[in-house]
């Protein structure tokens, strides 16, 4: 009951007592000054003591109540940042004489400095405690809004996205969008080029076909054709011209000015440099018969004598893509048939060997426990697979070597060549692997268990056959059965004293082990453990 | 005294090491067990022929099982006479020999080995005379053929066993006495030679000149 009562005591009746009271008599808690109300102390602080913040202000209309709701009204306070208090709980006390430094763990004394890692608050002396990391106020890593803490080195190696040498940022998609706001404008250009190009044809055809038959044809059409260029795309006047604009080649009496028909800049007709060409007009409808040309049918085509005059760069970005997807389109030479037919191969082994993996690792787990032998089935299934891997690997083989004769038509085809045979030999190593341990699978299946137990074993490292392996390991075994004799026979002799015994046939253990050595050096990993 | 390396060789179970054992301990055991690997047993004789002089051959028995086979290589190889024994109760026996001669012939060479072919079990066909397989007079063809030895012997009696060492020891030891008196001849050669005087060295190049 009392605490009950205490409570009541403590709380309204109370609070709103203490408010009455504090209204009559009110001084300031700093310098003692005397104020009438509440509002006015709170003033009176903010003023002079300079405590207008948020949070004290906020307490203070709480405790004056209902008059102070006009506060905020009244007292237009700027919304200036807010301290910034990081949470210190986390932090390790600091017991003098006791503390040391939680990296090098000397002593923590004035002249050392004390500081706690703002992160995970243990104590360090200065000297390891310098990083700078953003938190928050939870001590929390926050690289964008946090405030910049002390940190011991450990905190900040923590940090994500940490690194040795420095930040990473990924700006792939700023390169992406620049490239492809470049690609872009690229494709525009080229879109405005064809479209000119496909202007210029069409006018300067349909005035063929205008003058087709006329007797004026020879007089005038030159005339109307170089007017109607010249409509098409307007062309840079020359006395802005002093230099070609491909190669930059000053003009003279020598060389001349041209314009391109289709950009309209003025470029030299330089031989060496082929800045510009007359390009008869034929050829040019012909190498772009995928734009829409209006071919009128009653023209024929090869008659037509006119040059138009083009610069290498326009020439390069209308037809060199054409140019790559006719190729592209043309039947392959013999060197990229056959790779074709290799990589079809290819991927048939690696598809085997996949499948392969999962059998046999499943047969040598019902192998390894011993409980039941493997059917006849799987077994049959694993040698066909076998023999399929053993067919495509000599397919593979075969091509492989019909490569080899081919004949490169020039540089970089030889290149290529030599390429794909390094690369195919690089393949059969590595995925003769399987097939050569599934063979091992096989023949210990159905050879007797001991050797059964000896094969499963190793690893198939070098290029021994497993018929080798098996008869190097008889040779090895039988050699060193007979080093072991001979040993004991050494023994016998010397204790017969019989020494000239002895050293023939010390000599002829030597000779044993030298050949032990040359047989497990033949062997490598396939030896004895 | 001389020594001579003497290596034998053929099928097994036809009886290398017990002619081994008549020669060296002039013993037979009915039922000895096949050989593992290869025994060594040394020997002397004294050479009749050649007034009395003693050598000494190191015998290397190899067991003839198939398994040991990668053995014989490394004691065929310099030896100075091999025996190729057969069985002459089992034919089989005498078509492995003449393998062994040929791989003998071939790795080795004539020149310096003296090879001999035996045949043993004879004490077989003394009681039972149907139970020769094999003639003499073909194993005696093949060997004047191939220039080898050819002895009949029994281990078991010890009947014709010494012969053959005695008869080995004299080649080998006629082989010998030859080299080595063709290399002493070559040797006196060779220091008739000596230049006596160095070769000079009056040339623009030394230092002195």
């Amino acid at each position: 009951m009392d605490v009950a009562e205490g409570s009541r005591v403590l709380g309204d009746p109370n609070a709103s007592q203490n408010t009455q009271n504090s209204s009559k008599l009110l001084a300031c808690p700093v310098c003692g000054e005397e104020t009438v109300d509440l509002l006015q102390l709170n003033n009176h602080l903010d003023l002079i003591h300079g405590l207008g913040d948020e949070p004290s202000r906020g307490q203070k209309s709480q405790k004056v109540g209902s008059k102070a709701h006009n506060a905020p009204g009244k007292h237009k306070v700027q919304p200036s940042k807010p301290k910034f208090e990081l949470k210190r709980d986390h932090w390790a006390t600091i017991i003098s004489d006791r503390s040391r430094c939680h990296k090098c763990h000397v002593k923590l004394t004035r002249s050392t400095g004390m500081i706690n890692c703002r992160k995970c608050g243990r104590l360090f002396c200065m000297r390891h405690c310098k990083n700078a990391i953003r938190l928050n106020t939870n001590a929390e890593y926050d690289p964008k809004g946090g405030e910049w803490c002390w940190c011991c080195r450990s905190c900040a190696q923590e940090k994500p996205g940490y690194n040795d040498f420095g930040t990473c940022y990924s700006r792939t998609h700023e390169f992406n969008q620049l490239r492809s706001s470049r690609t872009e404008d690229r494709q525009l250009q080229q879109l405005q080029l064809e479209n000119r190009f496909v202007r210029l044809m069409n006018g300067i055809l349909r005035l063929h076909a205008k003058y087709q038959g006329s007797l004026l044809a020879s007089l005038k059409l030159p005339v109307e054709v170089t007017q109607f260029e010249k409509s098409v795309v307007p062309w840079t006047p020359d006395p802005f011209a002093f230099a070609c604009c491909l190669c930059a080649r000053k003009f003279g009496i020598t060389s001349r000015k041209h314009h391109c028909r289709l950009c309209g800049k003025v470029v030299c007709d330089n031989t060496d440099t082929n800045c510009s060409n007359q390009i008869p007009v034929t050829s040019l409808v012909n190498a772009a018969s995928d734009l829409p040309i209006s071919s009128t049918a009653s023209l024929n085509l090869p008659e037509i004598e006119t040059q138009v005059r083009v610069c290498s760069s326009c020439v390069q970005s209308i037809f060199r893509k054409r140019k790559f997807e006719k190729e592209l389109g043309m039947p392959l030479t013999n060197i990229f048939q056959l790779y074709e037919r290799m990589r079809t191969y290819a991927s048939l082994i690696l598809s085997t060997v996949a499948s392969l993996k999962s059998t046999s690792q499943e047969a040598r787990k019902s192998a390894n426990s011993n409980t039941v032998n493997v059917t006849a089935s799987e077994e049959s299934n694993l040698s066909k697979t076998r023999r399929r891997m053993v067919g495509a690997f000599s397919a593979y083989d075969k091509l492989t070597k019909q490569l080899l004769k081919e004949v490169p038509r020039n540089e970089s085809e030889k290149r290529i060549q030599s390429a794909i045979i390094a690369q195919a030999s690089a393949f059969i190593l590595e995925n003769m692997l399987p097939l050569r341990n599934l063979t091992a699978d096989l023949a210990s299946k159905s050879a007797d268990p001991e050797v059964s137990q000896a094969q499963s074993s190793p690893s198939y490292e070098n290029s021994l056959t497993i018929k080798e392996i098996k008869d190097y390991r008889t040779q090895l075994m039988v050699i060193e059965e007979q080093k072991f004799l001979v040993e004991d026979m050494i023994a016998q002799a010397t204790k017969q004293r019989k020494f000239d015994e002895a050293s023939v046939l010390s000599k002829n253990l030597e000779e044993l082990k030298s050949q032990s050595d040359k047989l497990a050096s033949l062997l490598g990993g396939e030896g004895f453990k | 005294m001389l020594q001579f390396k003497l290596v034998l060789l053929g099928d097994s179970s036809v009886g290398k090491s017990s002619i081994v054992h008549r020669f060296v301990k002039d013993s037979f055991d009915e039922f000895r067990e096949s050989t593992i690997g290869a025994a060594f047993l040394s020997q002397t004789v004294k050479l009749e022929k050649h007034q009395d002089v003693t050598i000494k051959f190191e015998i290397w028995d190899t067991a003839g099982q198939e398994r040991y086979k990668s053995l014989a290589p490394m004691y065929y190889r310099n030896a100075n006479a091999a025996l190729v024994v057969y069985d002459v109760t089992q034919p089989d026996s005498l078509v492995k020999a003449q393998s062994w001669v040929e791989e003998l012939k071939h790795k080795v060479g004539d020149q310096d080995l003296v090879i001999c072919l035996v045949g043993n079990k004879l004490d077989l066909c003394e009681t039972d005379a149907s139970a020769r397989q094999v003639d003499v007079e073909d194993a005696q063809a093949y060997s004047k053929e191939q220039k080898l030895l050819f002895h009949e012997v029994s281990a078991k009696t010890g009947a014709g066993v010494g012969q053959i060492f005695q008869e080995i020891g004299e080649h080998v030891y006629e082989r010998k006495t030859a080299e080595s008196a063709a290399s002493a001849a070559a040797q006196s050669r060779k220091t008739l030679n000596v230049e006596l005087q160095r070769p000079s060295t009056n040339d623009s190049t030394s230092c002195c000149a």
